[in-house]
């Protein structure tokens, strides 16, 4: 089912704007991930979805109909929430089937689709089990099989990772993955884990201040970031920021044309170079020269941090350049070398505002 | 780690001459309960060596008919804890998740009905009982104790409500459970240690009130705080059946606390008491 939320504004009563007019528009089957850092609204959107809040202004459609006024429980959706929320005192089974007898159902039908669920998340040997009694994986699954029990029209999740370790967060997320897949059904997933967001979704919402900044597929989100913000906060290591200027449409940094970016008028404006996108050489072969101050190994690539020579000023942000550098190739701290950028992978943005000008 | 072990040692230490303070009464009043007559009114306290007797217990039972006051203060105090537990529960949801009342300075303000020293209001309670026939029957004291309890345990419950996860009430709501099925199938359960401690707080101060029970009961509905205070007359103090009574008093609350020690804990830690 199509999700839409049209000029959506939360207000809290402390006077907070926690939600700034938002319209966004889920396509039937889509998993969309709400990205941004704590305190940007993202979870207060998917509370409002859910009917836990209600908006000061603005609607919220679910296939079509108008369920701005409707009660959570009548909405047909699921919720997964970052601390499991199962019932403490209640069995498994009781967890899962628990919509479903206050729906009416008879038990042993309940009983019976509760074992089929639980069958396919391949818990049906904790069913007689309470949630004290599993570990955060096991509590995350009796979790998921909650929502998917009702057949929801849609699936809200809330963080429902980050209370699990690294290796079960990365086996659940695949899982999540398959089941989006297999079922295909409308995912709204609130995440602040910018890895989460592109390996899982067909589009990003990024958020930030109450606000949505660039709405998009991943590929998208990672190498056009429409704002500074965007493109810092996807990416791990970070993008790195360089000073230039823009003139005649021309991009240029410490005297060097770097990219020709569409917009016009001459401005100052702000580089975005991916740590993968930036080549290392010999000194003097690149557009500046630099000292590799420490390396960081991430596995298949090191990120070397280089320290800039003799351009005063070059850095938007930090201190250093992060650069991807592969396994293989011999980097050490203390290293002299060259550095350059693969041009056409450049992002240039308004100094001034943050805003993209390249496309 | 020395220093630790050597702080640790000095806390039991201190814990323990804590314990024996406060349990020396106690201690002194059971013994008292069981040692003749003669032996309480020697003039060299006798502790250890002596034949316990029952008598003090006897005449507690038959002089000052502790059958019929221990049953009305188990009608006064049980059923006004249980009126008071079934008001506040949902009371106490109300002002913490609904926001009915809510905040610190609505809390506070009913609280502060229990800071109100009874002195000030027992005349009126006694005009009031008198003029509507009330006195001396046990739904006199069941409603001033309810009056009583009902602010206080409305307040700890909140504290204890506000502790409970939100997100498991609104997993309730999704599945579509209404109000009154969150209330008691989803917090009630999750609560329940801190109801039981709230139940607890409230029966014990009522089973230990004397100025409410000495103005509004007369013969019939004497709970034993105030049938304690017959055993002191003008001329004498009965020592013995004083302490027997008190004994009377002190094992339900002693029995009540070793049953549910866990739960009350629980309940401290988790509630607005910690």
């Amino acid at each position: 089912m199509t999700v839409s939320l049209r000029n959506l504004v939360k207000r809290f009563a402390d006077g907070t704007v926690a939600v700034k007019g938002i319209d966004l528009e889920i396509a039937d089957g889509e998993f969309l991930t709400l990205l941004g850092p704590s305190g940007c609204g993202k979870t207060t959107t998917l509370r409002l979805v859910a009917g836990l809040e209600e908006p000061e202004e603005g609607s919220i459609h679910i296939g079509g109909r108008d369920v701005t006024a409707v009660d959570p429980g009548d909405r047909n959706i699921a919720m997964v929430f970052q601390s499991y929320a199962l019932y403490p005192h209640m069995t498994v089974l009781q967890n899962m089937t628990a919509s479903l007898r206050v729906a009416g159902m008879p038990k042993a039908a309940a009983d019976e689709k509760a074992g089929v669920t639980a069958r396919s998340l391949g818990i049906e040997h904790l069913l007689h089990r309470k949630p004290a009694k599993l570990s955060g994986g096991e509590r995350q699954r009796v979790a998921l099989g909650r929502a998917m029990i009702r057949n929801p029209i849609c699936y809200l999740m809330d963080e429902p990772l980050s209370n699990l370790d690294l290796k079960l967060r990365e086996h659940m997320r695949t899982e999540i993955k398959r089941l989006h897949q297999k079922y295909k059904v409308t995912t709204i997933y609130v995440t602040h884990d910018q890895t989460e967001a592109l390996v899982l979704s067909d589009r990003v919402a990024v958020m930030n201040k109450g606000e949505i900044l660039q709405v998009a597929d991943p590929v998208t989100i990672y190498e056009r970031p429409a704002t500074t913000f965007v493109a810092d906060f996807v990416g791990s290591p970070s993008i790195n920021f360089l000073k230039g200027d823009l003139r005649s449409g021309v991009a240029t940094v410490a005297g060097r044309v770097l990219k020709v970016a569409r917009a016009g008028g001459d401005r100052p404006v702000t580089l975005g170079i991916r740590p993968e996108d930036i080549v290392l050489g010999p000194t003097g072969s690149g557009i500046f020269d630099g000292a590799v101050a420490f390396v960081e190994v991430y596995g298949s690539v090191v990120i070397a941090f280089i320290e800039p020579k003799d351009v005063g000023g070059l850095l938007a942000r930090r201190e250093f350049v992060a650069a991807a550098v592969d396994i293989h190739e011999p980097i050490a701290a203390g290293d002299a070398v060259g550095v350059r950028f693969r041009d056409d992978r450049i992002s240039v943005f308004d100094a001034g505002d943050g805003t993209a000008l390249s496309c | 780690m020395k220093r630790r072990s050597i702080n640790s040692r000095a806390m039991n230490v201190l814990a323990f001459a804590v314990v024996i303070v406060w349990l020396a009464p106690v201690a002194w009043v059971m013994l008292t309960s069981i040692k003749p007559t003669m032996l309480i009114n020697s003039a060299e306290p006798t502790f250890f060596f002596f034949t316990p007797t029952t008598e003090h217990y006897i005449e507690v039972f038959t002089r000052f008919r502790f059958g019929d006051v221990i049953v009305n203060s188990l009608i006064t105090v049980g059923v006004s804890t249980l009126i008071v537990m079934i008001l506040a529960f949902p009371a106490a949801y109300a002002v913490s998740r609904m926001g009915l009342m809510s905040g610190d300075f609505w809390a506070l303000t009913v609280l502060s009905l229990r800071f109100m020293p009874g002195v000030v209001v027992v005349l009126p309670y006694f005009k009031m009982a008198n003029s509507v026939g009330l006195l001396d029957t046990h739904l006199a004291l069941i409603v001033v104790y309810v009056a009583f309890g009902l602010p206080f345990a409305v307040w700890i419950l909140r504290g204890f409500l506000l502790d409970l996860p939100r997100e498991v009430e609104e997993a309730g709501r999704l599945d579509g459970f209404g109000w009154l099925r969150i209330l008691f199938f989803l917090v009630l359960p999750m609560a329940a240690p801190g109801i039981a401690v709230t139940a607890i707080f409230t029966f014990v101060f009522s089973w230990n009130e004397y100025l409410f029970a000495l103005f509004l009961t007369l013969q019939k509905v004497t709970t034993i705080p105030v049938a304690l205070q017959k055993t002191i007359d003008v001329y004498n103090v009965l020592w013995g059946s004083l302490s027997a009574g008190a004994a009377i008093q002190l094992l339900p609350m002693i029995a009540v606390v070793f049953l549910l020690q866990k739960h009350i804990a629980r309940g401290l830690a988790l509630g607005a008491v910690k």
